[in-house]
């Protein structure tokens, strides 16, 4: 476009107020600020603008001398800071808090050399929140800094609470706060990494999804609510002495559990809705992995389960000297679909998976994510004679999934993996469908000869469909095209 | 079948024809028509939609007199373009989600719609959309001009847009000073 275009006629500035602001709306909230300095027909329109932002690491006072000149309802804040002092950052949202009526997003970034959550003394020095009575959904990822939650006021709209990387100030406080007098429309909450939260209580008749995962310190945990679908747990049961938790949630449908499961300090409650459980285990583990125990008692609980969903974890070393967990693993749940994630880091797994899948023999449906490398890190050299390559049963024994109708496989095509799959061909005999999901980062030519071996093992009852994920970043993750036979 | 029909009900057959046309003919200011496909139109602009559910369009060409014949072409031309193309899977996102972008970014098409068009067709269609109440439309002619005020200093804005500063000096270094959080890496 030639500078000075439109034989002279300011054209911009004669559109009308609201269709300046839709055009300030796509830029930094500072740089919207600066159009101020145009023209007096700019003066005011950045203070009109709904929507405001302030990316990295932004200045806090600065930040708040703008929310001090800004005049509109704002109905989406996000502001990113860098080693914020709590007292700015209350200062901030105090300024915010009565003209908001959406969204808040609060990060405070922290530098390496920065001072998580102000100093050694970390929960002294805080910021006491002010309560956000007209905001929608409020995500603080906090760096540490501490937070004291209001003990009186009402949450009346919130929907969507995220609390990370926090210290809570007091251990009473949040579990009132998000209960349902104060929280009466909370419907997803989730709090990650926060200390201070020695008891926390919940009663919530309005929440659907609750996630808590490194809870540090954690000794009591009650949650009772009555229409919770999702419940996310994880790394929360670790305090020394244990956690005493009741847990009371009817309506549950999906369970994600990865903490420790002691039945004496741990009640449950019923959940016959349950369809979906996500766990994981240490392959090869220490005897006394907690977690591991804590996985196998939760199963015990269960007669039936929907969908099961599995992570075997192997560690990145030398496993020689570590217990075989998959030992203890003697009996799972009735199960319709059985999904398995293996991050084998390097390591043989064809025969953990034989071991599942020999107890779990009227499997209809079998969906495994085979993820070699995590991380796409270099690959662990596992050393010749690893104890991995040991249990060989599953190279020779016979094992007849008569039920298995259909199986999806994600895959990069290492060498364990095809081996596995070849078997698993001959096992599945009544295989009607298999679908080989091929990660976005492999080339033509490796997908080509993959296809080439996989469909020679297939028996001719069964019709096989390769995938290739579409590149987004995560491995194994999005949408998936059929590649043309 | 009836042979013999009175005159009401010719004439009530002719406007069943009319609503089942699936074409309207809009008027420009200079008096060219266009003709623009009636869905589309009803979808993309609240006016037009207005006009279409009130039976207050002309068969013989509804007449926009704020809009010009080159902006009216762009504006029939993006509504046709639009009954062609799938929305892509990422314009549809979740109830609840904190870092979901408020406003949705132009399709390729769209970008290079835009791009193509001189400095006052622009401005003619950004109008025009206004008008018309088309909100996408809005949103992809003022999503370009967000891209020509990116990376510029106040001078470099001004000279873009033929804006005039009317400020004093003694002005200026007031809203310096009261909009220092926008300024402080100047």
């Amino acid at each position: 476009m030639e500078p000075g275009g439109g034989g002279g006629q300011d054209r911009l500035s004669a559109l009308p107020d609201d269709v300046l602001v839709l055009i300030l709306l796509r830029l930094d909230t500072t740089i919207a600020g600066r159009t101020s300095i145009l023209s007096h027909r700019w003066r005011r329109i950045w203070a009109l603008l709904p929507e405001l932002r302030f990316p990295a690491d932004a200045d806090l006072r600065l930040v708040a001398s703008a929310l001090a000149a800004h005049e509109a309802p704002i109905s989406y804040l996000d502001v990113r800071s860098l080693d914020a002092v709590p007292e700015s950052v209350e200062a901030c949202l105090a300024l915010a808090a009565g003209r908001l009526s959406g969204s808040l997003v609060f990060q405070n970034r922290v530098s390496p050399g920065g001072n998580a959550g102000g100093g050694g003394d970390g929960g002294t020095l805080g910021f006491d929140l002010t309560c956000l009575h007209n905001a929608t959904a409020v995500s603080l990822d906090l760096g540490l800094l501490g937070l004291a939650v209001p003990t009186t006021g009402v949450f009346a709209r919130l929907t969507a609470l995220s609390l990370e990387r926090v210290r809570f100030r007091s251990w009473w406080e949040l579990g009132d706060a998000v209960s349902s007098p104060r929280c009466p429309c909370l419907q997803k909450l989730s709090v990650i990494y926060a200390h201070g939260l020695a008891n926390l209580a919940i009663h919530s008749e309005s929440l659907l999804q609750l996630k808590l995962k490194d809870l540090y310190g954690l000794q009591q945990l009650t949650i009772v609510a009555q229409v919770l679908n999702e419940l996310d747990l994880g790394h929360c049961f670790g305090a020394p002495g244990g956690v005493v938790a009741h847990i009371s949630t009817p309506q549950l449908v999906s369970l994600f559990w990865v903490d420790l499961h002691d039945s004496t300090s741990v009640q449950l409650g019923n959940w016959p809705r349950l369809q979906k459980l996500t766990s994981f285990i240490f392959v090869y583990g220490p005897h006394d992995s907690l977690l591991n125990h804590g996985f196998l008692r939760l199963l015990k609980q269960f007669q039936f389960i929907k969908n099961l969903h599995i992570r075997l974890v192997y560690l990145k070393q030398n496993i020689g000297n570590l217990h075989y967990a998959l030992e203890d693993l003697t009996k799972l749940p009735c199960l319709t679909t059985l999904s398995i994630t293996v991050n084998n880091k390097g390591h043989a797994f064809g025969a953990s998976l034989f071991k599942v899948l020999r107890i779990c023999s009227d499997l209809r449906m079998l969906v495994l994510a085979l993820d070699d490398v995590s991380d796409s890190e270099v690959p662990y050299a596992c050393p010749s004679g690893c104890v991995c390559e040991q249990p060989s049963d599953w190279k020779t024994e016979e094992l007849t999934l008569n039920c298995l109708q259909g199986a999806s496989i994600d895959m990069e095509g290492s060498d364990h993996q095809v081996a596995f799959v070849k078997r698993l061909f001959t096992w599945a005999v009544a295989l009607k469908l298999m679908q080989i999901n091929f990660d976005s980062s492999m080339s033509e030519c490796k997908v080509m000869e993959l296809r080439q071996t996989l469909s020679s093992f297939a028996g001719p009852e069964t019709r096989v469909n390769f995938y290739m994920y579409e590149n987004e970043g995560v491995k194994f993750m999005g949408t998936r095209y059929l590649l043309a036979p | 079948m009836e042979v013999d029909k009175g005159k009401g009900e010719a004439e009530e057959t002719r406007k069943v024809a009319e609503a089942d046309r699936d074409t309207v003919t809009l008027k420009s200011s200079d008096g060219k028509l266009f003709e623009v496909s009636k869905e589309a139109a009803a979808r993309l602009s609240t006016v037009l939609a207005g006009m279409i559910a009130g039976g207050s369009i002309d068969d013989n060409g509804t007449d926009l007199k704020q809009i010009g014949s080159e902006a009216l072409e762009n504006v029939v031309d993006y509504c046709n373009k639009h009954a062609n193309s799938i929305p892509s899977a990422a314009l549809i996102s979740s109830s609840i989600s904190f870092n979901t972008a408020p406003f949705k970014e132009p399709e390729e098409w769209e970008r290079k719609f835009v791009d193509r068009l001189s400095h006052d067709a622009l401005f003619d269609l950004v109008e025009a959309a206004n008008f018309l109440g088309m909100e996408r439309l809005l949103d992809v002619t003022c999503h370009k001009i967000s891209e020509m005020m990116k990376g510029k200093s106040p001078d470099q804005i001004r000279e873009v847009f033929n804006i005039k500063n009317d400020y004093t000096k003694e002005e200026l270094e007031e809203i310096r000073q009261e909009l220092a959080w926008a300024f402080y890496d100047d």
